[in-house]
């Protein structure tokens, strides 16, 4: 089910109705809600994997407590071994089975061999890489002794499988959630208009902004042999907005939906096109999940404990991972290669006391943070290396002749709705204040103006809805 | 949840209901009044003049970009007008064609593309665009409906009629592109020389053609293709269906197959996909489906004669 469907508008205020008016207030009884609603929720995209879904929380509550209950560190070590591992096989089969075949016999092809090695049709499962993430994080925080196993499946169920965050994050941490979802839940009128601000401008963002960029983006990246300099810029520059507006867009909704609940989850992102560095893109980038491959892959590969060309090696390797989580294709190991890269230097030229004139400049930083992002993005949004290096290498050709327009209502539409958003970023940004908590600092008469205003804006420019971007992830 | 929450969900909820709803309606109000007085561009102004004219005319064509870029209506009649319109295709023709309510004698050149006839996915989605009238017409209310492709919340937001069209509204309010009284509503292309370019790089592509085997016909364009047969005999119109030419097709089942359903039905079909094969050049083209201006006048005498031949009668004629 999307949240930009009609479904999810029955949906959502069904369930919320049921949650807050039939359960008088019994934890377990909302927790049993939550867990079947957000069942019913993924089993309308394919029953068939809810099965998957059930088996993967079954195996790291198990494993949680076999751990949890282990006084011998190699048994505890071995219940862990054995969650990450199928944790880690499963996710390697659907996501990946195809591309590291595919993979072995280009190369093997290359070396001469003729390889007969048969690829499958293999269906990824939706949310599959998040709610995995969910399950490592939590087996990797009973192993190191963060936390203690949840002993009750129901809860720990909520905390896996929780709809608003099920099929594309945030990637939530059990240290975080858990607690919420073993607690009495208390409805707030400012956490209901935080929450229906958040969700409405959340759907700005997707149907309207995000989806009218997509039309002129994949026009041009559809065929980008065809295109001079500009068209191609111009793409990829709105490329790099929808899938900001796309993705925060959909973290919006899904904690704007959280908060009708009653829980409050991790922000995801903030506002970061106004970065000064690569470094700051990642703490304002899709947080959940940079934040997750640093505490749980980057610190856990050593980080920066020892010597420098280790910590440049864990960097460089922890992008790359997490340019592969997108996807199995080598467009986002580049991508992920290219951030990797650009952390590193940056790394380096701050721990150099002779660069530290850099950070007096910073206003050219937002310039290169946006360059060098938009260049990254071109790899992360081709169908294929060999369009993407295309598309670089068109672009550096300097061809500046006007850019090919199309529908110019297309394109109006896009900058205008784009020009919306930006400018409610750069209040948000100026008046230093987070979406998150927005709603929660207007006054009545304001919310429900702006909630109105956004509605109408919405049925005047939404776009024919595409898939959520980070849906395939 | 307390009395207290409740009375603010119902307070705020509801605040948002009415504001919305009012607002929609003066929006609506506005862009309708401002609508009526737009007759160019594609966004509502040629729909506008066709309400205006459609009884007027002798002949009128039908169709998508393939019908409006290719055809010169002043080479087949000088009381014709071309209402082909990028990505429209047969839902949005009929629903145009029911609007005519008189009995004059009239002939519809409509262009279909065989491809779509035969597609799975045609679900008459092309109707969407009328959704401009849709509170205000009442036969584009009934299509759209049968169809089912009518937004749900179309029921309250009156203005999603205006989706994405109120910049192409205002501009030609503000600006009209031409001189609407003296437009036939053929929009000729003129191919500079990076179009050119462009075309030549496209046909220098290798593409992989599938061409489908087991064709069967979209129901839903078979029942427009009924209605509009009916249509026509009980209205005195003259229907004539075509395909524009095609640079290289590469399937020819679906043309042949459409050919047989035209001789079934019994109505007249003209395949012109192959029409230049004999003595194509690329001087013809904008791009594989669309000619330009020189391509589209060559075209236009082709399919003037050819009416001539079908109608058995002079093209100044056929239209009664």
């Amino acid at each position: 089910m999307l949240f930009n469907s009609i479904n999810f508008t029955i949906f959502l205020p069904f369930v919320f109705l049921l949650y807050w008016f039939t359960t008088k207030g019994s934890l377990r009884l909302q927790n049993i809600l939550l867990l079947v609603s957000s069942y019913f929720f993924y089993a309308c995209w394919d029953w068939r994997f809810l099965f998957l879904l059930i088996f993967s929380t079954l195996l790291d509550y198990f494993t949680g407590i076999k751990m949890s209950n282990s006084k011998n560190q190699n048994i505890k070590k071995i219940w862990f071994l054995i969650s990450v591992i199928i944790n880690l096989g499963l996710l390697g089969f659907f996501k990946y089975y195809n591309f590291f075949i595919d993979s072995l016999t280009v190369l093997l092809t290359e070396l001469g061999l003729k390889p007969n090695i048969y690829t499958l049709q293999i269906i990824l499962p939706v949310g599959i890489s998040f709610y995995t993430f969910h399950g490592l994080s939590y087996v990797i925080d009973i192993y190191r002794n963060r936390i203690k196993a949840e002993k009750k499946f129901i809860e720990y169920s909520v905390f896996v499988c929780f709809f608003p965050l099920l099929v594309a994050g945030p990637i939530e941490r059990a240290t975080h959630l858990l607690p919420q979802v073993k607690s009495k839940r208390i409805f707030s009128n400012k956490m209901f208009n935080e929450g229906v601000l958040q969700i409405v401008v959340g759907l700005f963002r997707k149907i309207v902004i995000a989806d009218s960029l997509a039309k002129y983006v994949d026009m041009a990246f559809g065929n980008p042999e065809i295109y001079n300099s500009s068209t191609l810029i111009l793409a990829t520059v709105f490329y790099a907005f929808q899938i900001y507006y796309d993705f925060s867009g959909y973290s919006d909704i899904a904690i704007g939906t959280a908060k009708l609940f009653g829980f409050s989850l991790l922000q995801n992102f903030r506002l970061p096109y106004f970065s000064t560095s690569i470094t700051e893109f990642w703490r304002k980038w899709h947080m959940s999940l940079s934040f997750w491959l640093r505490d749980y892959l980057y610190i856990e590969l050593g980080g920066n404990r020892f010597g420098i060309f280790k910590t440049y090696r864990n960097l460089f390797l922890t992008m790359l991972l997490g340019g592969l989580w997108h996807g199995s294709n080598w467009t986002f190991v580049v991508w992920g290669g290219i951030h990797g890269l650009f952390l590193s230097i940056e790394k380096y030229l701050n721990s150099n006391l002779s660069f530290k004139f850099l950070k007096k400049v910073s206003f050219l930083g937002y310039i290169y943070t946006f360059i060098v992002v938009c260049l990254s993005w071109v790899y992360f949004r081709s169908s294929d290396i060999n369009s993407a290096n295309l598309i670089v290498s068109t672009i550096f050709k300097g061809n500046f002749e006007k850019p090919f327009i199309g529908d110019i209502s297309v394109v109006m539409n896009s900058v205008v709705v784009l020009l919306i958003g930006f400018l409610f970023d750069l209040y948000l940004r100026i008046s230093n204040q987070e979406l998150e908590n927005f709603g929660g600092k207007l006054t009545l008469p304001k919310l429900i103006f702006f909630i109105s205003i956004s509605l109408i804006l919405i049925s005047l420019f939404y776009s024919n809805s595409n898939n959520f971007i980070y849906f395939q992830f | 949840m307390t009395s207290n929450n409740i009375k603010h969900i119902a307070k705020v909820l509801s605040l948002i209901i009415l504001i919305c709803y009012l607002t929609d309606k003066i929006i609506f109000v506005t862009f309708n009044k401002l609508s009526d007085k737009v007759f160019t561009g594609q966004t509502i102004g040629k729909l506008n003049q066709y309400l205006k004219i459609k009884e007027t005319k002798k002949i009128l064509i039908f169709g998508s970009s393939r019908a409006n870029h290719n055809i010169n209506p002043q080479v087949l009649d000088s009381s014709s007008f071309n209402m082909g319109m990028d990505g429209r295709n047969i839902a949005y023709v009929s629903t145009l064609v029911k609007m005519i309510q008189n009995k004059n004698p009239q002939t519809f050149l409509i262009q279909i593309d065989p491809e779509q006839v035969f597609s799975e996915k045609y679900k008459g989605d092309d109707i969407e665009a009328l959704g401009v009238m849709y509170h205000r017409n009442k036969t584009i209310k009934e299509e759209i409906d049968k169809l089912k492709l009518n937004n749900p919340f179309q029921k309250f937001f009156w203005c999603i009629a205006y989706n994405n069209k109120i910049f192409g509204i205002i501009a030609n309010y503000l600006k009209p592109k031409y001189e609407y009284k003296t437009y036939n509503g053929y929009d000729p292309i003129d191919v500079d020389e990076n179009q050119k370019i462009t075309f030549s790089k496209i046909l220098s592509q290798n593409k992989i053609v599938n061409c489908q085997d087991s064709l069967s016909i979209n129901k839903t364009y078979f029942n427009y293709l009924l209605e509009l047969n009916k249509f026509a005999k009980n209205g005195n119109k003259k229907l004539i269906f075509f395909t524009s030419p095609i640079y290289s097709d590469n399937c020819k089942s679906d043309n042949q197959k459409l050919m047989l359903l035209a001789k079934e039905l019994k109505i007249d079909y003209i395949d012109f996909t192959d029409i230049f094969k004999r003595n194509n050049s690329k001087n013809y083209w904008k791009d594989e489906t669309h000619l330009n201006r020189i391509g589209a006048e060559k075209f236009t005498n082709i399919l003037r004669e050819q009416i001539n031949t079908k109608a058995q009668h002079p093209i100044g004629n056929i239209g009664g």
